[in-house]
């Protein structure tokens, strides 16, 4: 009896959170401006067309988005993932103060960060930094899921993999990076989850030629109507939810430390 | 609780065979271990730890320490830090209650859709702020979904606007908490040995006895780690605040408009510092409680 | 306290995990369930313990059934089989959680008095301020034990308490708890995988496979006189032979005796326990394969002119070499009636199952 009412109550949870989203996609294909942010008329009528414009207005956010993932990822699973595995297969005296202050910057705001990027590199090319700020935000889940894959796999496979005569590139080649690889591929997932939805830090740093997708959702929803408004969404859930449900089914627990509203 | 092999597995690690015969000889392993997570802290120092002395040394320098002063003193700069600790706290432990069955139905129950609703929980965690703030507005905004339905269902117009409110924010902070805390919570509770609750029945002890004696003792790390989780997701949220924080302001409000309206860069500096302190202290301080079986 | 199973049967997501199981625990008695893994044993457990409903069948306690009754109000003691000790109470608290909850709640000046007087029984004094995790297996153990008696239940369940132990510290307890559990007369149900330990502490026997009781009665008897194959590999050692490949073998057992004119011609299996077969002139011609002094007796591995394999315990020091020849007889043997199915022997223990019947034993020199 109680386990029924449970189960009712997180599915009355779930629907709350998924309500707002259905409501959304919904409003991007009517044909009316209802209800939103503002209601002045559509500037265009069909729904094709309506996504047209909305990229034709933003595309340049999207694509900068992408590439900053296309740089920011490699960079995150290169930094990260030698790292966890030195945290947890070759530890050294003081690491484990290294590998709390690798998962520590999770918690710095993202315009704390921006801030501090600014008033000390500001001379810097904008793409770099802001590469540079979805990497301190990227790099500690990369750290997480590597250590937590390696935690549950056996230490003593390597030292087997040694008796056997295998030198350490052959063991990393032929042991650990096969062993490695879903929590590697899940990092990766995770990297570009955060990424696409990065806004914190992302806002401070954008200058007119250098700004991500989610400025441009910040603009169409302050701006357009709601139509364009849940278009623009649309477009930007698109890439966001497989990905989720990929990390999600793969059991990719650190999500939940993921994306800083 | 026996020490199972996980214990023995860090055991082993530590005392990990040192071949003689491998190229680089014994004792070589921190030592790879340390090139191997250098780049790391070179990154962590350059990118990190650099750019905030530096902000740390401007906010203290600048005249005698005058932006703290006046962000402590003043009711604008105080206030938006107190807005935010108070709705912050409250939504954490609003979204750590609610969260409590859910987390346990997921983790421990089986039924026809359990994936579904998972995925449904976990959805809002890729969201980014600004979108958590549109969608509170389209329910909850002048002309959102929920007042339009409640001005057809009674002919008032209730709750309208209700966004822009501090309850609003409220909600908006609940709704990507909420998954945060039930997953967080799940991971936990999927690891509560079940022959404990077993045992606790065929000594005597009701549901009741054994929530408050044997649940929530071994269990309040986890609460109180989801709670801090959650806690300082909020204070550092931005993009929802911006879109919803209009008629009062929270801390990282404040501080954009410090920076981009008055050019203020010593008050947001010191803003910055604070609420960094803040929600730094309060992850590491859970971080360290739940740190006895797990690395941070 | 009297508890009886009547045709309890289990399933676990479309597995029949017991099926009609019917037992009597007698009051006071030690009865002890045995089998190999899978056979029901942890089910049968929780079924009794009330944390698991039965499909079918009754269960009753002292004639009443339990049906609907929630383990929080049965009055049984249970030492799990991983001690589901509590992490966060001391070992004091373990042992007076059961004092502090629900019916069996004693007044607060009784709890301190009853603690101390089982930690003396088990002999926890000095382990009373320590937490679980800084705990030995054996120290473990024995607060589960602790723990569960003292609410004074009428039933005492055991599930397979000393197989996480090492077998030295295992062969220790058994004999202590099996002194302790005499002591305290309480009903016991105790279930183990474990021939030996059945065999120390059993008043009553009952050997489960695959979900059903294949035979049950006093251990002694079960170990004599199986009702087929499996009881007899699983007690311990056994030579199964076909009755017609032992009749085959002239002097291995003797054809006239109290019951032995009447054996039957086919169909059936003989069985010879190790230690039941001795030298004699008059045996049978049997080649010795291998022989190993294992301490307290030679085991000696015998081949029989007909091929069949046997494999004798002898007093330590007495085997011949591997390689000479031995003329062995046994001195009591036990026939199985089998129907239909054909065990296949595997270093005395059979693999299969047959349908029980009716055994003709042969004490050959009684």
């Amino acid at each position: 009896m109680s386990r029924r009412l449970g189960i009712l109550w997180t599915a009355l949870i779930a629907t709350i959170l998924a309500a707002p989203i259905a409501i959304t996609i919904a409003g991007a294909f009517s044909r009316s401006p209802w209800y939103g942010l503002r209601s002045e008329g559509t500037p265009v009528q069909g729904t094709g067309e309506l996504f047209a414009y909305v990229l034709g207005l933003w595309g340049g956010n999207l694509l900068r988005s992408l590439q900053i993932v296309a740089v920011v990822a490699p960079l995150a699973l290169l930094l990260g993932a030698p790292a966890a595995y030195a945290f947890r297969r070759r530890p050294f005296p003081g690491s484990r103060w290294v590998e709390a202050a690798a998962v520590t910057p999770l918690a710095v705001p993202g315009i704390a960060l921006a801030l501090a990027l600014i008033e000390t590199a500001g001379g810097a090319p904008r793409f770099a930094l802001l590469a540079a700020g979805h990497l301190v935000y990227t790099v500690p889940l990369v750290v997480k899921t590597v250590g937590n894959a390696l935690e549950s796999h056996d230490p003593r496979l390597e030292a087997a993999a040694r008796t056997l005569g295998a030198g350490r590139i052959a063991i990393v080649r032929r042991l650990v990076l096969p062993l490695l690889a879903p929590a590697l591929v899940l990092s990766a997932l995770l990297v570009f989850a955060v990424s696409w939805g990065e806004f914190n830090v992302s806002f401070l740093l954008a200058t007119p030629s250098v700004q991500t997708f989610p400025a441009a959702l910040y603009l169409t929803y302050t701006t357009n109507s709601f139509p364009v408004a849940a278009a623009a969404t649309l477009v930007f859930l698109l890439p966001v939810v497989p990905a989720v449900a990929a990390i999600q089914a793969l059991g990719g627990a650190e999500l939940q430390r993921g994306a800083q509203p | 609780m026996p020490a199972g092999p996980g214990r023995r597995r860090r055991e082993v690690t530590a005392a990990a065979p040192r071949g003689r015969r491998s190229g680089r000889g014994a004792g070589s392993g921190a030592w790879s271990g340390f090139l191997l997570a250098l780049p790391l802290m070179l990154f962590l120092a350059v990118l990190v730890l650099w750019p905030f002395s530096h902000l740390v040394a401007a906010a203290v320098t600048a005249p005698g320490g005058a932006a703290f002063r006046e962000v402590l003193a003043a009711g604008r700069y105080r206030n938006a830090l107190v807005n935010s600790l108070l709705i912050s706290a409250a939504a954490g432990g609003t979204a750590v209650l609610l969260s409590l069955t859910p987390a346990w139905v997921l983790a421990r129950e089986r039924f026809p859709g359990r994936r579904l609703l998972r995925a449904a929980m976990a959805l809002p965690l890729s969201f980014s702020g600004v979108l958590v703030g549109f969608l509170m507005v389209v329910m909850l905004g002048r002309i959102g979904a929920v007042p339009e339905l409640l001005r057809w269902l009674t002919g008032r117009g209730l709750l309208a606007g209700a966004a822009y409110t501090s309850a609003g924010l409220f909600a908006a902070y609940l709704y990507f908490e909420v998954p945060r805390a039930v997953l967080t919570l799940e991971a936990a509770f999927r690891s509560f040995p079940s022959d404990l609750d077993a045992a606790a029945r065929t000594l005597g002890a009701g549901l009741g006895e054994r929530l408050l004696r044997l649940r929530l003792p071994l269990l309040a790390p986890a609460l109180s780690s989801s709670f801090a989780l959650t806690f300082s997701a909020s204070m550092g949220s931005f993009g929802v605040a911006l879109i919803l924080a209009r008629r009062f302001t929270v801390a990282p409000v404040e501080i954009y408009t410090e920076l981009t309206g008055f050019s203020n860069d010593a008050v947001a500096g010191a803003l910055c510092l604070l609420l960094a302190l803040i929600t730094v202290t309060v992850d590491r301080l859970a971080a360290a409680r739940t740190g006895r079986r797990k690395p941070p | 306290m009297r508890v009886d199973l009547e045709e309890v049967a289990f399933a676990y997501e479309r597995q029949q995990v017991l099926a009609g199981v019917s037992l009597a625990l007698a009051d006071g008695g030690i009865t002890v369930v045995i089998g190999p893994s899978g056979s029901g044993k942890s089910t049968l457990v929780a079924l009794v313990a009330g944390l698991l409903a039965p499909a079918t069948g009754r269960i009753r306690f002292a004639g009443t059934d339990m049906a609907g009754v929630p383990p929080e109000r049965r009055n049984v003691g249970v030492v799990f089989q991983s001690y589901a000790l509590f992490p966060h109470l001391s070992v004091a608290d373990n042992v007076a959680f059961g004092l502090t909850t629900g019916r069996h709640r004693l007044p607060r000046g009784e709890i301190g008095p009853r603690v101390r007087e089982l930690a003396a029984l088990l002999g926890l004094g000095p382990l009373l301020g320590r937490r679980p995790a800084e705990l030995s297996g054996g120290e473990r153990q024995r607060v589960a034990l602790a723990r569960a008696l003292a609410p004074r239940p009428a039933l005492l369940l055991l599930d397979e308490p000393l197989s996480a132990l090492d077998a030295s510290l295992r062969r220790q307890l058994r004999a202590e708890l099996a002194e302790l559990l005499r002591r305290l007369g309480t009903t016991v149900l105790y279930v183990t995988h474990d021939q030996e330990e059945a065999m120390l502490l059993a008043d009553h026997l009952v050997v489960l496979e695959r979900g059903r009781v294949a035979q049950a009665g006093p251990p002694l008897e079960l170990y004599r006189r199986p009702a087929h194959p499996f009881v007899a590999g699983f007690l311990g050692e056994a030579n199964l032979l076909p009755i017609a490949a032992a009749l085959a073998e002239p002097g291995l057992v003797a054809p006239s005796g109290p019951a032995g004119s009447i054996l039957p011609s086919a169909g059936g299996w003989l069985l010879v326990r190790p230690e039941d077969l001795a030298p004699d002139a008059q045996g049978a011609l049997a080649a010795v394969i291998e022989a190993r002094c294992l301490g307290a007796f030679d085991r000696v591995v015998l081949r029989l002119g007909g091929g069949s394999e046997l494999r004798a315990h002898l007093p330590a020091g007495t085997a011949p070499s591997a390689g000479s020849t031995l003329r062995i007889a046994a001195r009591r043997a036990h026939v199985l009636a089998a129907a239909g199915a054909d065990p296949s022997i595997r270093d005395g223990r059979p693999g299969g199952s047959a349908a029980p019947g009716p055994g003709w034993s042969l004490d050959q020199k009684e």
